[in-house]
C-alpha cells in the first residue's frame, strides 16, 4: 500500500493564495483568479486547503525556510528621550564618595532628644 | 549622689536636664522615670550626638559609667569638647569621688591631668565608700583645698532605712527617689527622720556649691533654711564637762 502521497492541485498556487489573502481578497475572488490560471476548485476547497497548509506538520529536514521578517516596534516614549539627548563628548562624573554607601547602614539619627528637663518641684 | 544633686535642683526650683549614660547601674533612670538612657560612652559618635544635643538648661547632669574615664576623656580632647561648651557659656562640673582604691584614685589622677582647671569640680565623699584618708592626705586634695573646691559630704544612712525604701519601692513597682520616701507613711518615723537629715545635708551643701553647679546662684528660687547657731550642739568644756550652765 504504499505510492506517492496526496497532494493538493492548489499547492502549486499557495503562493498566489497566500499573497490575494495578504492583499484582503474574499475566498470568492481567489477562486475566481484561480480559475482564470485554469484551476476549477470551490470556495470551501480553497479554505480547507489554507487551514491544511498552516496546521503542516513537516518530516525532519523538510520544513520550509522561515520567513526572516523585520521586527518593528512601536518607539518608547524613553527611547525618543534618549535619541534627543545630545552625544556627550565626555563621560559622566563618577558617583560622589560622600554619597550613601549602599553597603553600610545609615547612621543613627536620633529625633528624639536625649536629654529630659525635669521641671522644679514635680516630685519634691 | 547626682539623685541627692536633682532633689535639690527640685528644691530650689532650677530646672535640671538629665541623661543616663551607665548601662550598669541606670541609676539616675530607674529613679527619674523620664530620664532617658543613652549608650553615649558606645561610641565617639553617639557621644558626640549627646554633648551637641545639650539643651538651654541652667543645669544638665549625665551620669556615665566609671569605667569609662578613658574613653571620655579621649573624646573630650579630639572634639574639644571644653572649647565647644566654652563658646556657648557652659561650663563643666566634674563629681570627684573621694576614694581609697588605686583604680578610682588613677581615675581621678588622669581627669585633672586632662581636664585641669578648664573644669570645675566637687570632691565627694561618701562614708559607705570612703574610710581611710588616704585622699584628704593627697596632694590633689590639697590643691582642691587651696582651689576652694566644694565638697558634698553624704551622711551615712543605715541599712534599716535603705531596706525600708528597697521594701516601699517594691511594693510600688518602682524605685523611690529619698525626696520621695520621706513622704511615705509606711516607713517608719525615725528612717523617716534619717532620709530628710540626708536630704538636708545635701541641700545645704549643694546649695554652698551652687557657684560650680549653676551658672549664677541667684538662679536659686528656693534657699534652704538654716538651722540657727542656738539649735546646733554646744562644744563641752574639756577640762570641766560638767560646768554647764543655762
Amino acid at each position: 500500500m504504499g505510492g506517492k502521497p496526496f497532494q493538493s492541485k492548489l499547492e502549486p498556487h499557495y503562493d498566489l493564495i497566500s499573497e490575494a489573502r495578504r492583499n484582503r481578497q474574499t475566498w470568492q475572488a481567489i477562486v475566481e483568479l484561480l480559475a482564470a490560471n485554469g484551476v476549477t476548485t470551490s470556495r470551501p476547497a480553497v479554505f480547507s486547503f489554507m487551514k491544511r497548509r498552516r496546521k503542516r506538520r513537516y518530516a525532519f529536514g523538510m520544513e520550509p525556510d522561515e520567513p526572516v521578517l523585520p521586527i518593528v516596534t512601536e518607539p518608547s516614549p524613553r527611547s525618543e528621550k534618549l535619541l534627543e539627548s545630545p552625544n556627550l563628548s565626555e563621560l559622566p562624573p563618577p558617583p560622589s564618595e560622600f554619597e550613601t554607601d549602599p553597603l553600610s547602614l545609615p547612621p543613627k539619627v536620633k529625633t528624639k532628644s536625649m536629654w529630659t528637663v525635669l521641671k522644679p518641684n514635680q516630685n519634691s | 549622689m547626682l539623685e541627692g544633686i536633682l532633689a535639690w535642683a527640685r528644691f530650689a526650683g532650677v530646672p535640671a536636664a538629665i541623661v543616663d549614660c551607665d548601662g550598669e547601674h541606670l541609676t539616675l533612670s530607674k529613679r527619674f522615670p523620664e530620664a532617658a538612657f543613652v549608650d553615649a560612652t558606645r561610641s565617639r559618635d553617639e557621644f558626640l550626638q549627646l554633648m551637641s544635643s545639650m539643651p538651654d538648661s541652667p543645669l544638665s547632669v549625665a551620669d556615665f559609667p566609671a569605667q569609662a574615664t578613658e574613653f571620655l576623656l579621649d573624646s573630650m580632647q579630639s572634639l574639644r569638647v571644653l572649647d565647644a561648651l566654652e563658646s556657648n557659656g557652659t561650663r563643666i562640673t566634674v563629681l570627684m569621688f573621694a576614694a581609697d582604691d588605686p583604680t578610682a584614685t588613677a581615675s581621678m589622677a588622669k581627669t585633672y591631668r586632662a581636664l585641669g582647671n578648664r573644669v570645675d569640680y566637687i570632691v565627694v565623699k561618701n562614708p559607705a565608700r570612703f574610710r581611710s584618708r588616704l585622699f584628704d592626705e593627697s596632694a590633689l586634695a590639697e590643691l582642691f583645698r587651696n582651689s576652694k573646691v566644694p565638697v558634698i559630704e553624704l551622711p551615712a544612712i543605715t541599712a534599716t532605712t535603705l531596706q525600708q525604701i528597697n521594701a516601699a519601692s517594691a511594693e510600688l513597682r518602682r524605685h523611690l527617689t529619698f525626696a520621695e520616701a520621706v513622704k511615705r507613711q509606711g516607713l517608719h518615723q525615725m528612717c523617716r527622720f534619717e532620709i530628710e537629715h540626708f536630704l538636708n545635708r545635701v541641700y545645704v551643701q549643694c546649695e554652698d556649691a551652687a557657684r560650680v553647679l549653676l551658672p549664677d546662684p541667684a538662679l536659686i528660687k528656693n534657699k534652704v533654711t538654716r538651722l540657727p547657731e542656738l539649735l546646733a550642739r554646744k562644744p563641752v568644756d574639756e577640762f570641766q564637762p560638767l560646768n554647764i550652765h543655762e
